[in-house]
């Protein structure tokens, strides 16, 4: 997905975060954000899942993801997010958008979303997915 | 290097070789902690196939790749290090403003990616077996060694 799907909401402001997988990273106990941590899998649709911190907390996010892993928290600015470009492209390659999923009604459920426009060649996801890193802190 | 989002291309990406890059013999000088940090990851990839996180075809091209780059530079440090969701490895090297990743899939092959943080100039090469490092990869490495 290169560009948000039409009648997406589209976050203005707000801090959204991502749960990475740090089970198994080097060095031991790291909880660094690493490029692989913002992989799209075919069933994500183009789509890189991230939860609202105004309706999600770190904890209920973990309890959605029903996984046992170890998980750290990485959060972005949504407008940082959007201010991402390309070199000598002045357009918008990346958008926050809600991505609730109306049919789950667990607790914090209601507050993912995702972020659209990596799913472009190769260099130029790889490109995107390294100013995201630069742009993300930690969540608790 | 490209730099012009017009120009991507998938698979070629050159870098500009400089000559302070070019060693005539590759130098191999290990800091006092080298050994130890190099022998903590070592173990780290070791341990990862039998605990089934990725595959003995990608720990092995792991260690390929870490025995051929390694020598080159001089005190550089082990990478960050991941297990991908296929069952492969992702490595990568923060220094200065330098980003280097390698991604390891589970057949053996390779992607690398490298950018310069601070003039935004990226560029990598995709679906290598681990028998081939091309240069602009090593030369990437030895600048990301240079600021370790």
């Amino acid at each position: 997905m290169i560009e948000p799907p039409a009648g997406a909401v589209i976050l203005k402001t707000g801090i959204v975060f991502r749960l990475a997988k740090i089970t198994d990273q080097f060095p031991k106990g790291s909880t660094k954000l690493l490029a692989s941590h913002l992989s799209l899998e075919e069933e994500d649709k183009g789509k890189l899942s991230v939860y609202d911190l105004a309706r999600t907390t770190t904890d209920q996010a973990r309890t959605l993801m029903e996984s046992k892993a170890d998980y750290a928290a990485h959060g972005w600015n949504v407008e940082d997010v959007h201010v991402i470009r390309l070199p000598r492209d002045d357009r918008q390659k990346l958008w926050v958008i809600r991505d609730i999923d109306h049919s789950d009604e667990r607790e914090g459920a209601n507050g993912h979303c995702a972020i659209v426009g990596l799913a472009r060649p190769k260099i130029e996801r790889k490109a995107l997915r390294d100013k995201l890193i630069e742009k993300a802190f930690h969540v608790h | 290097m490209q730099n012009d989002a017009a120009a991507f291309s998938e698979s070629v990406v050159t870098f500009p070789i400089q000559e302070h890059h070019i060693r005539e013999k590759p130098v191999l000088v290990y800091s006092s902690n080298s050994p130890a940090r190099d022998a903590d990851w070592l173990d780290y990839l070791r341990s990862l196939p039998a605990k089934g996180a990725i595959s003995y075809v990608a720990e092995n091209t792991a260690e390929k790749i870490w025995r051929k780059l390694r020598p080159l530079a001089n005190n550089v440090s082990v990478p960050d290090a991941a297990v991908t969701n296929d069952g492969g490895l992702f490595m990568s090297w923060d220094r200065g403003a330098h980003h280097l990743e390698i991604e390891l899939h589970p057949n053996g092959r390779y992607e690398w990616f490298y950018r310069n943080r601070s003039t935004d100039n990226f560029g990598g090469e995709y679906d290598y077996p681990s028998i081939i490092i091309p240069p602009d990869l090593l030369t990437q490495f030895r600048l990301v060694a240079e600021n370790d």
